[in-house]
């Protein structure tokens, strides 16, 4: 009976397998295609380059800055619309969605639209101020960075544009994976004296670990690949805001083929390692 | 009036031709620099309209789009913001001919009304001014300047002082526009498309100017056709006044014919030994060559004249065509006549199938 219903599911398995190898394979065949266009020499002649270090740099810390920033706004966004019913909640919905639906270059465009009005003009000048009273600067100057002098065409622009995308991101993977966690456990948690803050903070939130997880790596391999809104936002200067898709969009620009190719071989191989150290510190509390 | 009136008919008999036949339609791909879109754009519109030839246009950067044909080994015509990416292109085997279609010059940009008073380059510096500059690596104008500007070190004082470096003149030309730069270096026809800005021109940014120019792709299935486009585009009633229109300076072209013909003098006793290069020049251009003969000295009105004897070059600064042992072979090309240019792919099409049987034409070379 058994052997005969393993039989049956052969064809199951045959088009579920074919069906996902396909897809795994075309990453592969990328991935192959790539490497038979650059050498090992063209990789270290990238490492060399001063331009190109710096944007490895700015990259790793601006995604990891972006994607921090999206899951503040994420877990309290993806609670809210996960465990309540409130006037307008779908219109809030809607709103998260926009800056996933937007074309890259038009969420630039309108950041940096924003920040010539007169509220995004204040910002930028707390924002100046801040980075030179509080020593932020200073020790910019003292590990070689660029100072910020505001906020568009500067450093913070790179954050703000990768935050304003893969903030949204963050907030739908954390909203689905609070409607899978049932809300029993929270409300017996109220009725034995918990207060909402509490609830939340010690029956949903470490119940969430996995999706915090997820909406992190999502929001942070989001902000690696992220360029129109930076190329707009924050420009393509070279030893400024140039993070690795703008050396990429700039290199083919050049005509550079192996210099692409050997800076998205550094992209994929940040991300696998970003990507599998957020797993592997996400399994060490289990 | 009655010659348009044969053009009209003539047009509406090639119309009919395209439309009714059985043949399957010619369509060509251009790849085109974004920044050229407007003219190019309507010149394409108006000849399928007129010769029923579907032309595909792929927009990107100059470099971006030499990057991508060298990959996809497709495609029949490369139009590019600055020729150098078409002598790069041919250096790589990728482009053939190239044809000049306007000149650009890089001037300075500000919003209208020059708030922050703007006067030359060097004011591009100033610290209370936001800059917004080309990426050398990037952009035909940012290598121009890097290279033209880097003696005098202002390239580097410019570079040091910019707020912003942007991968295409558009992005610097928005930048300036929204007001999040205050000035910037861009073409002047990329300027004369945005009402809201200024410009401002400096001596140090003149010499910096280049063309744009279209070229014929090695790998093109229809070099004929590919051609036949080119010379439409860079014809002076034809694509050079859309040029014009769109605030460019437009070069000055040959006089356009589907199929022109090319009347040519040459030494009766060199007639064989040119003969191959001119019948292949007119099979790859789709023109036809007539050799005019001239008993007693030719008239001054040929498009060309080919002779071991400068007295029989009627127009035109006498050149070198080609050499050997003793034979020292020259060339003129009449600027007043109606095809100056193509009269001159064909000199250089001859010094090449005459070089690859040994001859020199770089006269220079020996002396």
């Amino acid at each position: 009976m058994r052997r005969l219903r393993r039989g049956a599911d052969i064809p199951f398995f045959a088009a579920f397998i074919a069906l996902s190898g396909s897809y795994a394979l075309l990453i592969v065949g990328m991935l192959a295609a790539d490497l038979s266009f650059a050498s090992v020499s063209d990789l270290s002649k990238a490492f060399q380059s001063r331009e190109i270090r710096y944007s490895i740099v700015l990259s790793l810390v601006s995604c990891t800055v972006s994607a921090l920033l999206s899951m503040l706004a994420a877990v309290p966004a993806g609670y809210l619309l996960s465990r309540f019913q409130f006037r307008g909640k779908s219109l809030a919905e809607g709103l998260f969605d926009i800056p996933i639906a937007l074309p890259p270059l038009v969420v630039g465009i309108s950041l940096l639209i924003l920040f010539q009005t007169p509220p995004g003009d204040f910002l930028e000048k707390i924002t100046a101020g801040a980075a030179r009273y509080t020593g932020f600067n200073a020790l910019m100057r003292w590990i070689g960075a660029p100072e910020v002098k505001g906020i568009g065409y500067e450093t913070p622009a790179v954050v703000l544009a990768q935050f304003t995308v893969a903030a949204a991101f963050a907030v739908r993977a954390m909203r689905v994976s609070f409607d899978q966690i049932d809300p029993r456990q929270e409300q017996v948690a109220l009725t034995l004296g918990c207060g909402r803050g509490q609830a939340f903070f010690r029956v949903a939130l470490p119940q969430a670990r996995p999706g915090l997880l997820a909406a992190f790596t999502l929001a942070w391999a989001r902000s690696m690949g992220e360029f129109g809104p930076v190329l707009v936002f924050a420009s393509a200067t070279r030893m400024k805001t140039e993070v690795l898709p703008t050396t990429v969009f700039i290199e083919l620009n050049a005509g550079n083929l192996e210099a692409v190719v050997s800076v998205s071989f550094i992209m994929i191989a940040a991300a696998f390692l970003a990507l599998w150290l957020a797993r592997a510190i996400g399994q060490t509390h289990d | 009036m009655r010659t348009a009136a044969l053009c009209m008919a003539a047009l509406a008999a090639v119309g009919c031709g395209g439309g009714s036949g059985g043949e399957p339609a010619v369509t060509l791909t251009l790849y085109c620099a974004a920044g050229v879109k407007p003219p190019v754009e309507q010149a394409a519109n108006q000849y399928a309209d007129e010769y029923g030839v579907q032309i595909y246009l792929q927009y990107g950067g100059s470099g971006t789009l030499l990057s991508a044909l060298q990959i996809a080994q497709k495609g029949d015509l490369y139009l590019a913001a600055d020729e150098s990416y078409l002598k790069l292109a041919a250096e790589k085997g990728l482009a053939a001919e190239a044809v000049p279609l306007a000149r650009l010059s890089p001037v300075i940009a500000v919003p209208k009304g020059n708030p922050k008073g703007v006067r030359s380059l060097d004011d591009l510096a100033r610290s209370d001014l936001r800059a917004a500059l080309a990426n050398p690596e990037a952009a035909a104008i940012g290598r121009l300047m890097r290279d033209g500007l880097k003696e005098s070190g202002r390239w580097e004082r410019l570079q040091k002082a910019a707020t912003a470096m942007f991968p295409t003149v558009t992005e610097i030309a928005n930048a300036v526009r929204i007001g999040s730069a205050d000035a910037g270096v861009i073409w002047d026809a990329t300027a004369n498309q945005y009402p809201q800005l200024e410009t401002i021109a400096d001596p140090a940014l003149e010499p910096l100017g280049n063309r744009i120019s279209i070229g014929v792709l090695s790998f093109s299935e229809r070099p004929t056709e590919a051609l036949r486009f080119a010379r439409y585009l860079s014809a002076r009633g034809k694509g050079l006044p859309l040029f014009t229109q769109h605030g460019y300076a437009a070069v000055e072209g040959d006089l356009w014919a589907e199929e022109p013909h090319l009347r040519i003098y040459c030494e009766q006793e060199l007639r064989l030994m040119v003969e191959e290069g001119v019948r292949a020049f007119e099979k790859r251009e789709g023109v036809s060559v007539l050799f005019e003969e001239a008993a007693d000295g030719a008239p001054s009105d040929l498009d060309a004249y080919i002779s071991r004897d400068a007295a029989h070059l009627r127009a035109g600064e006498p050149q070198p065509l080609a050499e050997k042992d003793e034979t020292r072979i020259q060339c003129a090309v009449n600027e007043q006549a109606d095809y100056p240019r193509l009269t001159k792919r064909m000199i250089q099409s001859l010094r090449a199938a005459l070089e690859s049987r040994g001859y020199r034409w770089r006269f220079e070379q020996n002396g």
